[in-house]
C-alpha cells in the first residue's frame, strides 16, 4: 500500500467510524439494565412462595415498586430494563407480569425462575412464555449456599427445564458461583447456540482464584456473556469500586467487550472499568450487547 | 522470498531448535521449597517464637540425606533449604546442611523476626559468615499476620533494605489481601529481586485480590513460584484440574519469571504444555540458576 493509499485508507476509517459514526452510534445505543428485582409491599395481591428460599421484610417494601424504578432510571439515565424474577416468589410470576402490563414493551421485559426439580416445570416456563411473550430468561441459582435448587447442572431435570428454554429461544440465566462453572458449561456445551447471561460476575465471593479460572474459561463458549453487577458485594469503595480494577479489567479481556454486560449501580462504572476502551465498546456493555441479545430493536 | 531463502531459514531455524533443546537439556533442575526439620531437638530447638511447632517425634533424625534421596528420585539436581518458621531466627539446622554438602549442589535461606530492631543487623552478620544464604523471606497471609501487619512498616523496609544491599532474592510467602501493599515495598527497592512463594498463596485470598497479585508481574524483577499445588487440588501428580488457573498466572509472568517448585519437576511439562522446552528448562531451574547467579 502505498502513501497515498494509506492516507486515503485512513481518511476513511476517520469518516466511516473512528471518529464519525462510532461516536454517533454509542450515543444512540440504550442503556439497558438486566438486574433490578421487583418486591411489592402488598402481600395479599403478590404472596411470597411457601417454597421460597427466603422471605424479606415486606414493610420495608415499595407499594409500586415499578413507579420507584422508573424514578431510579430517569436518575440514572437508564434507558430500558429487565425486571428479574426474586426468589420469594418463587415461581409465581404475578407481579412480574403486572409490571410488564402497566409498561409499554419498548421499556421493559421481565425474567423468570422455576424450581428445576419440579417436573412440571418445563411445561409452565413455555405456557408463561407463550403467554407473555416478553419474558425472555429463565434463571438457575447454584452456589456456596444456595445449593437446594439443583444437585448438578447434569441432572436430567435441569437439562429438561434448560431445553424448554432453549427450544422457546430464551436466554439462559446463571446465578451460580465458581465452584459450578465446570458443570455449567457442560451444560452450555449440550446446547449448540444456547445464549447464557452469568450473573454478578459469576460471585466472586464464594470461590476461589483457581475456581474463578474455570469461569474465565466460560469465555471461550461463544454465546455466553457476563454481568459486571454486585460490584458492592466485594468491594466498599462505591460509586465507581476502582480498587477491583486489577479484577475487573482481566474479567472484561477475557470476554471482551462483545459480551460484557454492565448492571447494577450507575452505568458509569462501565466507564471507569472500561477505561482505554473505545466509546462504542462501552456503549454495547451498558446496553447494546443486552439490545442485540434480546433482539429488542 | 525465494525457495532458497525459505530453506535455508528453515534450516536455521532447526538448528536454533536443536541448539536450543540441547541448551534444555544441560539446564539444572532447581527447587526452592523444602524445609529441613531434625528429630534432634536438642541441637536444634525450635525458636520460643516459633509460629508453630511440628511433633518431632514424627521428624526424621538426619532430614539432609531423605531430600538426597528425593532430589535423586525425581531427578532434581540443585536446591535451596528452605530455613522453616518454627526455628525462628536460628538458622543452626539449615547451616548444619550447608556445611555437610557442596556449594554447587545446595544453598539456603534465612528468616527473620522483622520487628526485632537487630533482624537487619543479623542478616548481615549471617549472609557474611555463610554467603551461601542467598535469600530471607516475609511471611504475610490471612491466618499468618504474627510478624508484622504491613509491608510499609519500618522494621520490615529496613529489613528488606538489608537484603537488597547483600544481593539477596527477597522471599515473600504472602497472601493476595496483601499483594498490593507488597508491590509498594517492591516499587520502592527499584530493581530488588523477588519469588513470590506458592502462587501466592491463592487459597487464602480473594478472587479479586487476585488481580493484585498478577498486577506483581508488572515489576521486572519478580518472580512466581509455581508450588504447593496439593494445597488446591487433589489431583496429583500433575493437577491438571488446575490448568485454567495456571496457565494464566504462567501468561502473566512469563516463562522467563516462572519457578518450579514442590512435588515433581513433571509439573512444569504439564502446566507449560505449548510452550518450547527451553521455555520449560527455565521454569525447572533456568531462571533460578540465573536469578541466584548460580554457575
Amino acid at each position: 500500500m502505498d502513501r497515498r493509499h494509506a492516507l486515503s485508507f485512513m481518511g476513511g476509517l476517520v469518516g466511516a467510524g473512528v471518529a464519525g459514526l462510532a461516536p454517533a452510534r454509542a450515543a444512540t445505543t440504550p442503556v439497558i439494565e438486566w438486574n433490578q428485582h421487583m418486591f411489592s409491599a402488598n402481600t395479599a395481591k403478590f404472596p411470597f412462595h411457601p417454597q421460597a428460599v427466603y422471605k424479606p421484610d415486606a414493610s420495608s417494601f415499595q407499594a409500586d415498586p415499578l413507579a420507584a424504578y422508573e424514578k431510579h432510571m430517569k436518575e440514572a439515565g437508564i434507558d430500558r430494563g429487565m425486571l428479574v424474577q426474586p426468589e420469594p416468589y418463587g415461581d409465581d410470576h404475578r407481579l412480574v407480569l403486572d409490571c410488564l402490563r402497566r409498561s409499554p414493551p419498548a421499556k421493559f421485559k421481565g425474567t423468570s425462575l422455576f424450581y428445576p426439580k419440579n417436573p412440571d416445570s418445563p411445561k409452565k416456563l413455555v405456557a408463561l412464555v407463550k403467554s407473555e411473550p416478553r419474558i425472555v430468561s429463565t434463571r438457575f441459582h447454584a452456589h456456596r449456599g444456595k445449593e437446594m435448587y439443583l444437585e448438578s447442572f447434569a441432572a436430567p431435570y435441569v437439562r429438561a427445564l434448560w431445553k424448554a428454554a432453549v427450544d422457546s429461544g430464551l436466554i439462559i440465566e446463571l446465578h451460580i458461583g465458581p465452584n459450578y462453572a465446570l458443570q455449567a458449561a457442560a451444560a452450555i456445551r449440550a446446547f449448540p447456540g444456547c445464549k447464557v447471561l452469568i450473573d454478578h460476575m459469576c460471585e466472586p465471593k464464594l470461590g476461589t482464584p483457581y475456581e474463578y479460572a474455570n469461569v474465565l474459561d466460560l469465555a471461550k463458549l461463544p454465546n455466553v456473556y457476563m454481568k459486571i453487577s454486585g460490584m458492592d458485594y466485594i468491594a466498599n469503595d462505591g460509586p465507581d469500586y476502582r480498587s477491583i480494577l486489577p479484577f475487573t479489567s482481566r474479567l472484561i479481556k477475557e470476554y471482551g467487550p462483545d459480551r460484557i454486560v454492565w448492571s447494577g449501580g450507575v452505568p458509569r462504572i462501565a466507564d471507569v472499568h472500561m477505561k482505554g476502551y473505545s466509546a462504542a465498546d462501552i456503549a454495547k456493555v451498558k446496553g447494546g450487547n443486552l439490545q442485540k441479545l434480546l433482539n429488542w430493536s | 522470498m525465494d525457495r532458497r531463502h525459505v530453506l535455508g531459514l528453515m534450516g536455521a531455524g532447526a538448528a536454533s531448535l536443536a541448539a536450543s533443546a540441547a541448551h534444555a537439556a544441560t539446564t539444572p533442575v532447581i527447587e526452592w521449597n523444602q524445609h529441613m526439620f531434625s528429630r534432634d531437638v536438642a541441637r536444634f530447638p525450635f525458636s520460643p517464637r516459633g509460629t508453630y511447632k511440628p511433633d518431632a517425634s514424627r521428624l526424621s533424625a538426619d532430614p539432609l540425606v531423605d531430600y538426597q534421596a528425593h532430589l535423586k528420585a525425581f531427578g532434581i539436581d540443585r536446591a535451596l533449604f528452605v530455613h522453616p518458621e518454627p526455628y525462628g531466627d536460628d538458622h543452626a539446622l539449615v547451616l548444619d546442611c550447608l556445611a555437610r554438602t557442596s556449594p554447587s549442589q545446595f544453598k539456603a535461606t534465612s528468616m527473620f523476626f522483622p520487628k526485632d530492631d537487630d533482624a537487619p543487623a543479623k542478616l548481615e552478620a549471617l549472609v557474611k559468615q555463610h554467603p551461601r544464604i542467598c535469600s530471607t523471606r516475609f511471611h504475610l497471609h490471612r491466618g499468618n499476620t504474627h510478624y508484622f501487619a504491613s509491608f510499609a512498616e519500618p522494621g520490615v523496609r529496613a529489613l528488606w533494605k538489608k537484603a537488597v544491599d547483600l544481593n539477596l532474592v527477597v522471599e515473600l510467602d504472602l497472601g493476595p489481601n496483601y499483594a498490593r501493599d507488597a508491590g509498594n515495598a517492591i516499587a520502592a527497592f527499584p530493581g530488588c529481586k523477588v519469588l513470590i512463594d506458592h502462587m501466592c498463596n491463592p487459597k487464602q485470598g480473594m478472587i479479586w485480590e487476585y488481580g493484585d497479585v498478577l498486577d506483581l508481574a508488572k515489576y521486572p524483577s519478580v518472580y512466581m513460584k509455581m508450588s504447593v499445588l496439593g494445597s488446591m487440588a487433589n489431583d496429583k501428580p500433575g493437577y491438571e484440574s488446575l490448568l485454567p488457573f495456571t496457565r494464566r498466572v504462567i501468561k502473566e509472568f512469563g516463562p522467563d519469571r516462572m519457578v518450579w517448585s514442590g512435588d515433581s519437576p513433571h509439573i512444569a511439562d504439564v502446566h507449560m504444555k505449548g510452550y518450547s522446552a527451553a521455555d520449560i528448562a527455565k521454569v525447572k531451574g533456568g531462571n533460578l540458576q540465573k536469578l541466584l547467579d548460580w554457575a
